[in-house]
């Protein structure tokens, strides 16, 4: 019996999708051969590029920096608005295609998934070339490309598939870890960000090879089980399965929003916070939770970055409830100064099957329970914008915000 | 053929099991002028499902002037949208 892990990641996922649907409407040019990015609206301040094409990144452009910067690297860039409903239907077509050579396949965000190939019996296939027909068929068929990692493990082959891109196929096995895989620097290992690394730096660790060989009680003193976590990925070693289910440890749901402009007055952030109340609430009702701690976080103007929270003596997932507290956090939290962003987060979650009632909450929950499961059963049925609290008419405020507007959008996760 | 990737109004037909035929069409010119054209004859129908998203193309014969022509059309099974797209 032989297992093998595949990491099946999108180049360049938004440009490749937009630019492949422009050319079967007709567009003479294909967005990947000239300088352009996906970017988002600059009117409602979300003017960051989400994706690059290979001349633009010749221009020295980066994901995640403003459009405006961009342009001044390259006055004539071609800016394209993000479709994620296009998006969604380009990852389901490449499931699709996947699961013609294998049932188990984890989609892991909209552009990445993990697929589990079991070879018993005497049918032994070359893993690489069949990661090679998988790659082929979905550039002849979806006119994208895509690099494909093969291992024994996920963590190793999300590593490879990250090696060299477009349209390639690497390995990563155990025995080829010391040649491919240590010599890399740090930061480019799973859950090792900005600031991770920063510290490994301290250390004197720059390379995976470094992390890899690190003395353990040293890192834990320094990271607590996250070296734990780190150090196993450096060494290659990650027992988790390929789940059907992406969602199965869920900790906490949140949403934050970005605001078109900025919140001067407490007013106008309850009624932010309310929107976002909503559809954490919503979240967290559809998944038959109730949440313990909620969680206030506010970004400045100056991107100055504070949170708060709360742990109720109750857990529940009441809409009014979570925005109360979540106000009270608020006022405790905030000093004045203008808001940019606002993020609403529930925690601590229980299964809502018993509840637990309080004698120290006057809140009366039964009611806002019926409430709740009335407004959840309208908006499921007629749509998100279908029943809408009163006091967000004419605020220019969306009822409620949070997530991509796509609803079921796989978005990241930090959970293999 | 050249791309055009025109925009057009179409009379089609479609089989108890889904097979749709392209039969006539209505395009308008630069000049605003509408005109008809039949579709004389389908010789391939293809899917096409560039990016996910699901296309019909049929490569057809269709008369200019009691010319015979080749052109292709594209159904857009999302928009339900009809398009002259080479001819």
């Amino acid at each position: 019996m032989n297992r093998y892990i595949f990491h099946i990641d999108v180049n360049a996922a938004y440009l490749s999708w937009s630019a492949a649907y422009r050319l079967q409407q007709g567009d003479a040019v294909d967005l990947r051969s000239i300088p352009s990015v996906v970017g988002g609206n600059e009117k409602s301040r979300h003017g960051i590029v989400l994706a690059k094409s290979t001349p633009a990144k010749q221009y020295g452009i980066h994901t995640g920096e403003p459009l405006m910067a961009a342009r001044q690297k390259c006055p004539n860039l071609m800016v394209v608005p993000p479709d994620y409903n296009l998006y969604m239907k380009a990852s389901q077509a490449m499931i699709d295609i996947i699961q013609r050579y294998s049932p188990l396949v984890q989609q892991f965000s909209v552009d990445e998934c993990f697929v589990d190939f079991l070879q018993i019996g005497s049918d032994k296939k070359d893993p690489v070339l069949l990661a090679h027909t998988i790659k082929d068929a979905i550039s002849d068929e979806l006119g994208f490309t895509v690099n494909i990692g093969v291992s024994h493990n996920k963590i190793l082959a999300k590593m490879a598939s990250d090696f060299k891109k477009p349209n390639l196929v690497h390995t990563l096995f155990s025995h080829e870890l010391e040649e491919k895989l240590w010599p890399l620097p740090v930061s480019d290992l799973f859950m090792v960000g900005r600031q991770t690394s920063k510290k490994l730096y301290y250390l004197g660790i720059t390379t995976i090879g470094e992390l890899a060989k690190a003395d353990t009680d040293m890192l834990y003193g320094h990271f607590k089980s996250f070296a734990h976590l780190i150090q196993s990925y450096a060494n290659g070693v990650d027992p988790s399965p390929v789940r059907k289910n992406n969602h199965p440890l869920v900790k906490g749901m949140g949403n934050s929003t970005t605001v078109k402009f900025d919140v001067l007055e407490a007013t106008t952030a309850y009624q932010v916070l309310l929107s976002l109340a909503e559809s954490v609430g919503m979240r967290l009702r559809a998944a038959g939770f109730c949440a313990g701690l909620i969680a206030v976080s506010i970004t400045s103007a100056t991107f100055g970055h504070k949170s708060h929270q709360y742990k109720l003596s109750v857990a529940m997932n009441s809409t009014s409830y979570i925005h109360q507290v979540a106000r009270r956090l608020f006022d405790e939290l905030w000093d004045g100064t203008p808001i940019r962003k606002l993020g609403l987060r529930a925690s601590d979650l229980h299964t809502n099957d018993y509840v637990q009632l309080s004698f120290l909450e006057d809140y009366d929950f039964s009611r806002d329970r019926l409430l709740d499961l009335a407004v959840d059963r309208i908006r499921g049925r007629y749509g998100l914008t279908s029943i809408q609290r009163a006091s967000f008419l004419h605020s220019g405020l969306k009822p409620v915000t949070g997530g991509i507007g796509v609803e079921d959008y796989p978005v990241m996760t930090s959970i293999l | 053929m050249k791309t055009i990737a025109k925009p057009i109004e179409m009379i089609s037909w479609t089989e108890e099991d889904g097979r749709i035929h392209p039969v006539k069409f209505k395009i308008t010119t630069h000049e605003g002028e509408r005109q008809v054209y039949r579709v004389l004859q389908i010789y391939t129908t293809e899917l096409d499902r560039v990016a996910g998203n699901k296309v019909y193309r049929f490569t057809c014969e269709i008369a200019i002037n009691a010319m015979i022509k080749l052109c292709e059309i594209r159904y857009d099974l999302d928009s339900c949208r009809w398009v002259l797209f080479k001819i």
